[in-house]
């Protein structure tokens, strides 16, 4: 019911015309998930109709201009707004872009990067054993 | 021609509880347009899933939201679950049910309070807050806290509810009831609280699905959608639909949430008088395994998601909340421009605004 075994994959020039198909089909657009993986990160793209979720995955090379599906969702600003704060990303074509600040300030930049979380994963059977992600 | 203005309303506003900066636009006394502004109080939560391991997490996820800080431990509770493919007991759905409905009850209760204190209607406000103490003693009386109870966790709940305890627990809820059903009237037909939300902050059901609100916005644009319909927990052994008024405007969004005011009394007794007997937890060893997970509740304000990502250690990889004030916000783009400064505050309210929550 929850796990997504089933998302689809799409690339950069996909996405657009799969955000237009979901508008044209009725779908809500729920939110935008991302996970940074080192050198790239990967975007989920939910849509909802019905309580059926469509999910589409992106991954993009960092650095990369993603485009902004907030023309089509004008719903999506937000998030894409809070993505660029926390991971660096740029969205190319966002209606209301507020570079960086919507939620953060300059002090605190990109917070949710591999690199700044400086990530320790530490098991819970032993202490001892650390799992180092980044620097 | 009219003179424009720029003015900043809030962070601090005496409507406000929470910040949330409005640029507005005005010509006189008119909104031409509003740029909402967030960040005055984010607290970087998610990024604590490297510093906390998975059981801590649950008491940082409640801690998001003092007032729905229930449906936050339910929806992780249920991601990881899920990516652990871990069997709840029948008994411990019916009570994350019976508390996230009493959830519902005090937060819809807490913000009719604060919907009309906007348009200083002070005594219907006390009387709002005096009723939801109530159900904030069912809390004290069945969970040990009045405001996060900290009952729901990975595999079932951590409290039973005896049949004394459920007992007591209905009288206080037939009392809140009552008390409720003495103060309806009022929300319903009373001239201050028509004049001021009649046809205000509308948001008709074409704009109310461009914008992609949530929860009872949706509802009261005339959208008959409502997560808890996915049957989660034990919603979909119980009786009910969701609540839908036409008008989009402030008042319907009043009517939706004082009639789910009455729906989660009766869906908290339901869940008390079908409640089978059995084990609440299902005990879970070791780490979750690696694997993703995207969950979704009813939270009071609407849909509520949550984004797990595990990797098989006890440190969630990445956790991603996307709370229902933060799909109402950019409806203000909609509902404000037009109208009229003074009515601003209850068209803000209306959206039933979480800032902790969207600043998680």
């Amino acid at each position: 019911m929850f796990q997504l075994d089933k998302v689809q994959k799409i690339d950069i020039q996909e996405l657009l015309q799969v955000t237009e198909e979901a508008k044209s089909q009725g779908k809500r657009f729920v939110t935008i998930n991302c996970v940074d993986l080192g050198e790239e990160l990967d975007l989920l793209y939910h849509f909802d109709k019905d309580l059926v979720v469509n999910s589409y995955r992106l991954t993009v090379s960092k650095g990369v201009e993603v485009p902004s599906i907030s023309n089509i969702y004008i719903s999506g600003l937000l998030i894409e707004n809070e993505l660029q704060d926390m991971y660096g990303l740029k969205f190319e074509g966002l209606v209301l872009d507020y570079h960086q600040k919507l939620l953060t300030v300059e002090e605190i930049s990109q917070p949710l990067t591999v690199s700044n979380l400086g990530v320790q994963y530490v098991t819970k059977s032993s202490k001892k054993e650390v799992v180092t992600v980044g620097s | 021609m009219a003179r424009k203005i720029q003015m900043p309303f809030g962070p601090q506003h005496p409507v406000l509880p929470e910040p949330i900066q409005l640029k507005l636009v005005l010509e006189d006394e008119k909104v031409v347009e509003a740029i909402p502004n967030l960040g005055y109080v984010h607290r970087g939560l998610e990024g604590l899933v490297t510093k906390k391991d998975y059981n801590q997490m649950i008491y940082v996820a409640e801690r998001i939201c003092g007032i729905c800080s229930f449906q936050h431990a339910l929806v992780l509770s249920m991601a990881v679950e899920s990516i652990w493919k871990v069997e709840v007991p029948e008994r411990a759905n019916y009570l994350r049910v019976f508390w996230a409905e009493l959830h519902r009850l005090h937060s819809h209760l807490l913000w009719l309070g604060l919907a009309v204190e906007a348009f200083g209607f002070e005594s219907l406000f006390m009387q709002s807050w005096k009723i939801r103490e109530k159900v904030l003693d069912v809390f004290e009386a069945t969970a040990g806290a009045r405001v996060i109870i900290s009952t729901c966790t990975y595999g079932g709940v951590k409290r039973d509810v005896s049949p004394e305890l459920a007992k007591w627990s209905l009288e206080k809820i037939a009392e809140v009831e009552q008390e409720l059903k003495a103060i309806e009237k009022v929300f319903v037909n009373d001239y201050t609280v028509k004049r001021r939300t009649v046809g205000i902050g509308v948001l008709d059901k074409q704009t109310a699905e461009q914008f992609a609100v949530v929860g009872p916005m949706m509802r009261a644009s005339g959208i008959k959608q409502d997560t808890r319909e996915l049957g989660f927990a034990a919603y979909g052994d119980l009786d009910w639909e969701p609540v839908v008024e036409q008008t989009g405007d402030c008042y319907a969004r009043i009517l939706v949430r004082l009639k789910e005011s009455f729906q989660a009394i009766d869906l908290v007794r339901q869940a008390l008088d079908k409640m089978p007997q059995g084990e609440i937890i299902t005990k879970l060893k070791g780490n979750p395994p690696a694997g993703e997970a995207f969950a979704r509740v009813e939270q009071p304000r609407g849909e509520l998601t949550y984004y797990v990502k595990t990797n098989g250690t006890a440190n969630l990889e990445r956790m991603h909340v996307r709370t229902p004030t933060f799909a109402n916000v950019p409806s203000l783009l909609a509902m404000l421009p037009g109208s009229e400064l003074a009515d601003v505050p209850v068209i803000i309210l209306t959206i039933d605004p979480c800032i902790s929550c969207a600043e998680r």
